[in-house]
């Protein structure tokens, strides 16, 4: 076949108008694309947007942390902080895990807090608005009622959120709602660890369990100087101590800034904590900083009448030599 | 091995195409009156489910999406198919015509079987395959196994509702319920049955 | 014009792609437990479904027979995207509804079949025509089917709340299925019974003509038939 021949065929002719056919349409789609291209910002503005029905809001999308986000009740999957006439709002889009049928309820919360830092603490004060956007396997979901997820807003008590029936609501969808409750408690956790600064940062280390977010540290050439401000221990009230740990991991300073105390503390008690290592400490009061047996106290020679305050000094004394290769490693925070 | 299991029963009988998506529906009452082309019409599919999966897969993986291409991905799904499913026909002419002869002419149809663009679309959204895969992430040979177990999935509906079809022959029938009224109540009753087993994932 | 009228006909009743001809039989089970995503696709398809019987019309001179399937196919997915684009972009929540559906409009069997039997054979207008009452068959079908299944299957009726009862059966395919069946088997008796007493009538009609005639003695049976 000679090249006339074959563009004169039928062959030539098929591919010819198929091809130009194609062509065109993808010229055509490549504009129309540009055209309506729809950004991963606005899809999020459309999203949020739905949570306010005729309300324009603005925000700012933060990165989520994650730290907090994940764990097996819930995912922050985005965080947003309401900025204008929202402002002291956060908004996530979160997902509760564990509903029915090992499934799960997505979900954007409203959440009402006042921002914080660990010096500074915030406050969570409550969610104004859940609006579930999706689930997976929830075949029961369409029996939850907006009245159901505001009882269950309504239930908060300083363990968080509650949905199940011994509290009084019942609604068919009892897995969904557990999800979804899961999804309100991450919310309020994360909330509080990431915005309000509640979360203690000190929550890992030994002995920490009368050590507040408020206490910071420094290091400085192998000596960690810490400043410790502990729990209040009823009667006794919260103490803030300055205690300086050196490179052989005994104490070498302890000065008590605020003094917690009913008066009754002796200074030279607390002079003789210096030269002391954890060892000594965790045989006064035990390692994970609980009290053992008041005798113990007597036994080592401390004997004020101020046992409460006593116990919250020996805490701090034990948290500062115990952790002290922690406070190296992570190298202060003050 | 756990999220093997797990995608197997999923895409064969909780997430199946026909009682549960309602994809393929087409084939389903048209090819289901003997179970000889029933079977034949599910085996050309699954081949073709499995296949297409194959091909548009990484294409669109590795090609249109690094391209910023994903708006096309209709018209290239569509093309892929439709060459696959013209290339399979010739191949079988050329290397078994007592095959082609039983499978032919149910090749042409399946470029329009929305089970297959179908499949080709579920397993691009990776969304939708972690929650089949029960949080396992997706790669090929996840796309490829759940292709092809969806369209066993599909023959196994098409085999029994050929059985039933044959059945009902023996039957007399209203006027008006013979044809598609009676198969779709047929088919209804096969869905109710496979409720069952969206209980047990 | 009387033209325009059969075929406007067709579409919607005689040749009603839902019900006679059972196609595009995927969306229609996929959608008709929600009457507002039934509507919605209905409309989706009308768009569709017009724009392609016109533009394969304008081509039908063009395209080389040997290859006319693939460039339907092109043209048909090119305006399935188009309209996924348009969507995503201007009605979100019409997009979300309709989800992966919208992508499997380019294999519903109306869309290929109406190009297939009617645009390649007739004029730019007679096709648009056909592909608006074609597609208002089918909207017309979903949207019935699709408000019996709502009602049953939730008490509602376009999401709103009318009865507090359910069966949830009609919220599954399985519902979706006897339906669908039940409509096609009312919808053709009616249409039977109704071309059977248009026939009677026209029988009546004729053989009343024939007496007539006879006894005016000027027109042959032929002429009355004709």
């Amino acid at each position: 076949m000679t090249a006339k021949q074959f563009f004169k065929s039928t062959a030539f002719k098929c591919i010819a108008v198929l091809l130009s056919i194609v062509l065109i349409c993808g010229i055509l789609l490549t504009i129309c694309n540009s055209l309506f291209y729809v950004s991963a910002e606005e899809r999020t503005a459309r999203a949020v947007a739905k949570v306010f029905p005729g309300e324009e809001v603005t925000f700012e999308e933060d990165s989520v942390n994650t730290r907090y986000a994940d764990t097996n009740n819930y995912t922050v999957e985005q965080a947003f902080t309401m900025t204008g006439t929202r402002e002291g709002q956060y908004l996530l889009s979160i997902i509760g895990k564990n509903g029915y049928n090992s499934g799960t309820v997505t979900c954007w919360i409203l959440v009402d807090a006042v921002s914080g830092t660990a010096a500074d603490p915030g406050s969570f004060n409550g969610i104004s608005k859940v609006v579930i956007t999706g689930n997976e396997k929830q075949s029961f979901i369409n029996n939850i009622g907006d009245s159901d997820i505001q009882a269950v807003i309504d239930r908060q008590d300083e363990d968080g959120f509650s949905a199940y029936s011994s509290s009084g609501i019942t609604t068919g969808a009892t897995f969904s709602l557990g999800a979804i409750t899961n999804a309100m408690n991450g919310a309020k956790t994360y909330t509080e660890s990431v915005y309000c600064g509640l979360v203690n940062p000190y929550e890992e280390w030994i002995a920490s369990a009368n050590i507040t977010s408020a206490t910071t540290y420094t290091v400085e050439d192998g000596v960690v100087t810490y400043n410790i401000v502990t729990a209040a221990n009823s009667p006794a009230a919260s103490f803030t101590i300055e205690i300086v740990v050196g490179t052989d991991k005994t104490i070498t300073s302890y000065t008590i800034l605020v003094d917690g105390t009913q008066n009754w503390s002796s200074d030279a008690i607390y002079d003789s904590f210096v030269g002391k290592d954890a060892a000594f400490f965790a045989g006064v009061i035990g390692e994970n900083g609980e009290i053992r047996d008041n005798s113990n106290f007597g036994s080592n020679g401390i004997s004020t009448g101020a046992t409460f305050s006593n116990y919250l000094c020996l805490s701090a004394a034990l948290f500062a030599t115990a952790n002290y290769d922690t406070a190296v490693a992570e190298g202060g925070n003050a | 091995m756990a999220t093997f299991i797990a995608m197997v029963l999923s895409a064969v009988l909780t997430n199946n195409f026909i009682t549960v998506q309602t994809l393929g529906i087409c084939p389903f009452l048209g090819v289901s009156k003997k179970t000889s082309s029933a079977l034949g019409m599910g085996v050309a599919v699954t081949i073709v489910m499995a296949l297409a999966a194959a091909v548009t897969w990484p294409i669109y993986e590795y090609v249109m999406v690094p391209l910023g291409f994903e708006f096309l991905e209709i018209i290239v799904f569509i093309f892929i198919i439709a060459s696959l499913v013209q290339m399979l026909e010739m191949i079988i002419r050329k290397l078994s015509p007592s095959l082609y002869n039983a499978m032919g002419v149910y090749l042409p149809l399946i470029t329009t079987n929305c089970a297959v663009l179908g499949v080709c679309e579920l397993v691009i959204d990776e969304s939708a395959m972690a929650g089949l895969l029960g949080g396992a992430a997706v790669n090929f040979g996840w796309a490829v196994l759940y292709s092809l177990f969806s369209g066993i999935g599909f023959t196994l509906i098409m085999v029994i509702m050929s059985g039933m079809r044959e059945k009902l022959n023996h039957v007399k029938i209203a006027k008006y319920m013979n044809g598609f009224p009676i198969s779709m109540v047929t088919a209804a009753l096969i869905c109710m049955a496979f409720m069952v087993f969206t209980y047990i994932a | 014009m009387n033209k325009y009228k059969k075929i406007t006909l067709d579409g919607i009743i005689f040749n009603n792609p839902t019900f006679m001809l059972v196609l595009g039989t995927c969306p229609t089970l996929g959608l008709i437990s929600n009457a507002l995503s039934a509507l919605e696709m209905g409309l989706t398809v009308i768009v569709v479904l017009t724009l392609s019987n016109m533009i394969i019309s304008a081509l039908r001179n063009l395209i080389p027979n040997e290859v006319r399937i693939p460039c339907y196919i092109v043209v048909i997915a090119t305006l399935v995207t188009l309209i996924r684009m348009v969507l995503d972009k201007f009605l979100p929540d019409v997009y979300e509804a309709l989800g992966n559906l919208l992508a499997l409009i380019v294999v519903n069997c109306i869309i290929l079949g109406r190009a297939e039997a009617f645009a390649n054979k007739h004029t730019v207008a007679e096709s648009a025509v056909d592909g608006v009452a074609t597609g208002i068959g089918f909207t017309m079908a979903l949207t019935v089917m699709g408000i019996i299944c709502e009602f049953l299957g939730k008490g509602s009726l376009f999401g709103l709340q009318i009865m507090d009862f359910s069966i949830g059966l009609f919220s599954t395919p399985a519902g979706a299925f006897i339906i669908f069946g039940l409509s096609i088997c009312a919808f053709t008796a009616i249409i039977d019974n109704f071309q059977r007493a248009k026939r009677v009538k026209a029988n009546k009609l004729a053989r009343e003509n024939l007496l007539g005639a006879d006894e005016a003695g000027n027109q042959t049976v032929e002429e009355v038939k004709a």
